[in-house]
Parts: C-alpha cells; structure tokens; sequence
C-alpha cells in the first residue's frame, strides 16, 4: 500500500491555480526530492500532504487516512525565514515543541519528553547547543535544531521543505546523510532547490510544476535535468548544478 | 519622596493605590511577554480602546435607570472580552484587510463610549479618570478583582506553558502537533483584555499599552527565555508604577502619565545604551 496517495489533486491560491489534476503515489521508506522551479507548487504540495492546505478538488490519503489523522506520524521542517530570529526561547525547548501533542501533558515536561528532545539534538549533532538561545545560532546550527524538532516525536514520515537552506556545503551533506541514515525506518520526502547534492542519496526525483512526475534516480541523466529545466546544465566533475529555468512536462 | 512615605504611612487610598500599582504589574508583566513577543500589541489596543465603549454604557445603564451596582468596571471587562473575541477571530478568518478591520473596532469602540457619557446626564468628571486612569480612586473591591485577575493570569502561563510558547513562536507547526492553536490564540487575547481592564484603572485606556508593552520590552534585552523576559517585566513594572505614583505625588501630578513617563524614559534609555554599546 502507498503511504502517500493523492488522487487527481488541484489547489489554487485565490483562483490562480498551483497544482492541477495532481496524482502521486509514494510508497513507504522511500527517500523523495521535489524538485522544480520557484512557485512550482513544491511547498504547497507538503502542505496538502500534512492537511495544512485541503485541495479544491480531489483526494489525499496519508497511513490511509485523511492527513488531519495522520499528522501524528508525521514530522515537519517548515521553511525557516518565517520565523522570528529574535524570539526568546532556548534550543531544548524548541526541539521539546516537536514531543506536544493533543495529548502532552500541561506544565513542566516530563523527563521522558526532554530526553528525547535531547536524543533528537544528538541525532543532529547538536547537543552542544542544548541550552543556548535560538536566536543567537547561525542559520546552519537554527535548521539543524528545527530538523531535530521534526525528528522529536519519532515519524515514520518526514516532510522537509529546503533542508539544507543556509547550510554550507559540508553541513549540507551531514544534513543529507542523517536523513540517508533514518532509512528503510522513516520515508523522507525533501523540497530542494539543486539536486547536486541530492541525488547522491535519494532513490526518487518528483519535479513539480503545476504536475507532479516521478522519476527514479537512475533516470536522473542529464537529459531528464535539460527536460526539467529547459536547458542543459554545465558539468561540473559529476556533480550536476541545477540553474534556474522551468519545469517543461507536458 | 519623603513626603510620599509620610504620607503612605497616614493615608489609606495612598496604600491602595500603592497596591493597585503592584497588583496590576502582576498580570502586566506576564501577559505584557506574550504581548511583545507574539507582537500583538495593535490587536491589544484595538481592545483597550473599545473598553470605552463598555464603560460609557454601564455608566449610561447605571445612571438613566438607577442600576447603582453597574460599576463601569463591569461594562469595561464586558466590552474587553467582546472586543477580544471578534479582533481574534477577524485575525484568524479573514486574512485581508485584517488591519483595517481592527483599526475601526479601535475607533468604533472608543465613538460608542464617547457617545454614551455624552448622553448621560449629570455632570461628567469621569471621562478623564477612564481615558486617563486615577489609580488614587482605587477601592478596596477593585482590588480583589485585580487579586483575582491575577492568580488567572498565572495560572494560565503556568499551566499552558509549553502550548502558548509553541503558539507564539511557531502557530502552524503547534498545530501539526495537534494544538489547538485558535483557541490557545484567543485565550491569549481574552487574558489581555482582562489585564488591559485592570491595568486601565491605573494609567487609563489611552496608556494602557504602554505600561503592557514597554517592561516587556526593557526585559526582553535582558533575558533569553519567555518566563525570564515575564518575571523581569513584572519586577520592571512594579518599579514603574511605584515610581511613578511616588513622583506624582509631591508636585500633584496625574500619576498615570508620570508612571507613562517613567517607563518610556527607561525604554529610550535601555535602547540607547545597546546601541552604543553594540558599536563600541
């Protein structure tokens, strides 16, 4: 059974539309990148996904369910520029927002709640930064943070929208490789903007421009990028640079 | 300032006056950080406004038809809840326009109570004391209710700790973890309200979002979490009020302005001085 299901799905902003007749299946422990240009539909996706958005038409199914019941399972990096850089909360207890739940208890939290909080800042490589403030971190060491808030509750599935924004380059592939290292156990679904990192380590390539087409990795040639993105890209060694251009399926 | 301690010793609506001021810092601080940091402090005023209009009908209601128990308090906490309730759910529904919206529940609020005292007969003193506080005229029965409003107001940060933080910091991800964050919101704003009412008393509507936002505000430089920045901020307010009405009475000033006065000197000052020191 797919995990993600969605079914002849559109969703317009105020009447312009964003994503038409849109159908995907992906099924579990798969490792996912949405890929296409800016305004693609690639966030809004995610968002249909976790039920933040509901579609004007069509269907989506999550575990099964609704997304709305299946949030639980389900863990969420939002793209971090909308947050407040100078709100005054410390690193553990943005991590601990990850572990609330209908059912979190109130008051103080539980040792359970913080060493999981903790074992999440580890997974990250960030338990160093435990105690500091969030707004005093750099962009990299805030994405890592707001990754182990994601990973806090244990999801089985892990929606991330430009994981390795603000990330240099090393850091980028520490990203990826602890995202790499959660499979087959959680299916990884990732909005990115270059897939020169990316496909190192994904199985799956969903290019997302008003339509969504999957491709498996092995496909990921540089006829399939010229495709994507309307040209084609320089090589650099074997790494592919993705620059701007359109989506170009029909 | 001597003479304000002599005088405190000797005067009974000196003391509770005295009280009203500490009393009010309670509930100011802590709902002042949720205030600053949720950066609501328009929606606040669009409320602290519009409890014009309910102190104008009770004081209307008590007059016209000998209501004599309809303490213009009861209308103000009235109006303050009703004010809260629709600017929040104008802030959660309708995405545009939202400012325009609150901006004429600011108004609209404020040209009821208007309204209303100029409808009511007698002679009119109290226009002033509503729209500028007289923390001097303090009963024994306000402060309770502000004792009250108080324990409320802990209590609830207390208890709800971790869901109004992840409210406040990050709305849609709350949600996701299954917080019902509307709801979280608008008791955030009915809160407010109840602190605007109380500390309306002391400084008066048009004030009251200064005293709510600017020790809030001092503290916020200085602490690096939200119960720090709220524990500083009443300390802070307490030491506004204080000041304030110690300041005010030798020379006979309206302790509400002077206590405005003080607060945003304090503020002015503390900006100034990160800013040097930041470029030093």
């Amino acid at each position: 059974m797919a995990l993600i299901e969605l079914e002849r799905v559109s969703f317009a902003y105020n009447g312009r539309p964003v994503l038409s007749e849109v159908s995907l299946e992906v099924l579990a422990s798969q490792f996912l990148a949405l890929v296409g240009p800016n305004g693609g539909g690639k966030t809004t996706l995610l968002k249909l996904i976790l039920g933040l958005l509901t579609p004007q038409q069509g269907r989506v199914r999550v575990f099964g369910q609704p997304p709305a019941k299946a949030r639980g399972r389900m863990g969420y990096l939002p793209q971090h520029t909308y947050l407040d850089p100078s709100f005054p909360v410390t690193v553990l207890e943005v991590v601990l927002m990850g572990r609330l739940g209908p059912r979190a208890g109130l008051g103080l939290w539980p040792r359970r709640d913080r060493q999981a909080a903790l074992a999440a800042l580890e997974q990250v490589q960030a338990a160093e930064l435990a105690g500091r403030g969030f707004a005093e971190l750099s962009g990299g060491q805030r994405q890592r943070v707001l990754i182990a808030r994601a990973l806090a509750a244990g999801p089985e599935l892990l929606l991330l929208d430009e994981p390795t924004a603000g990330v240099d380059p090393r850091g980028e592939e520490d990203v990826l490789g602890l995202l790499a290292a959660l499979q087959p156990r959680v299916t990884v679904l990732l909005v990115t903007h270059d897939l020169h990192f990316v496909s190192a380590y994904v199985n799956q390539v969903a290019c997302v421009n008003r339509r969504v087409v999957l491709h498996p990795t092995q496909e990921v040639d540089d006829q399939l990028i010229a495709d994507l993105y309307g040209r084609p890209m320089r090589m650099v060694r074997h790494d592919r640079h993705l620059e701007g251009g359109e989506c170009n399926h029909g | 300032m001597a003479e304000f301690l002599a005088a405190l010793s000797q005067h009974a609506f000196l003391q509770q006056a005295l009280l009203a001021g500490l009393l009010a810092s309670l509930a100011c601080g802590v709902m002042g950080a949720y205030v600053v940091v949720r950066r609501i402090s328009y929606l606040a005023g669009a409320i602290a406004h519009s409890v014009l209009g309910g102190m104008g009908l009770a004081r209307y209601l008590a007059v016209t038809q000998g209501w004599s128990w309809l303490h213009p308090l009861y209308g103000a906490v009235a109006a303050a809840l009703a004010a809260a309730l629709v600017v929040g759910l104008v802030t959660l529904k309708a995405r545009q326009r939202e400012d325009a919206i609150i901006g004429a529940i600011w108004a609209v609020g404020m040209a009821v109570g208007v309204l209303f005292i100029a409808a009511t007969p007698g002679y009119d003193v109290e226009l002033m004391s509503y729209l500028f506080g007289n923390i001097l005229m303090v009963t024994p029965a306000n402060l309770w209710l502000m004792l009250g409003l108080d324990l409320v107001a802990l209590a609830v940060a207390l208890v709800f700790h971790n869901q109004l933080l992840a409210v406040c910091f990050d709305e849609e991800f709350a949600r996701l973890r299954g917080v019902n964050a509307d709801l979280y919101f608008l008791l955030l704003l009915v809160l407010t309200a109840l602190t605007v009412v109380l500390l309306s008393t002391v400084v008066g509507i048009i004030l009251v979002i200064a005293l709510l936002t600017l020790p809030a505000a001092i503290a916020a430089n200085y602490a690096r979490r939200l119960w720090q920045i709220m524990a500083l901020a009443v300390l802070i307010s307490m030491a506004f009020t204080t000041g304030g009405l110690a300041l005010s009475y030798g020379p006979d000033l309206p302790a509400g302005a002077v206590i405005i006065v003080l607060a945003g000197a304090a503020y002015l000052l503390v900006s100034a001085g990160r800013w040097l020191f930041r470029r030093a």
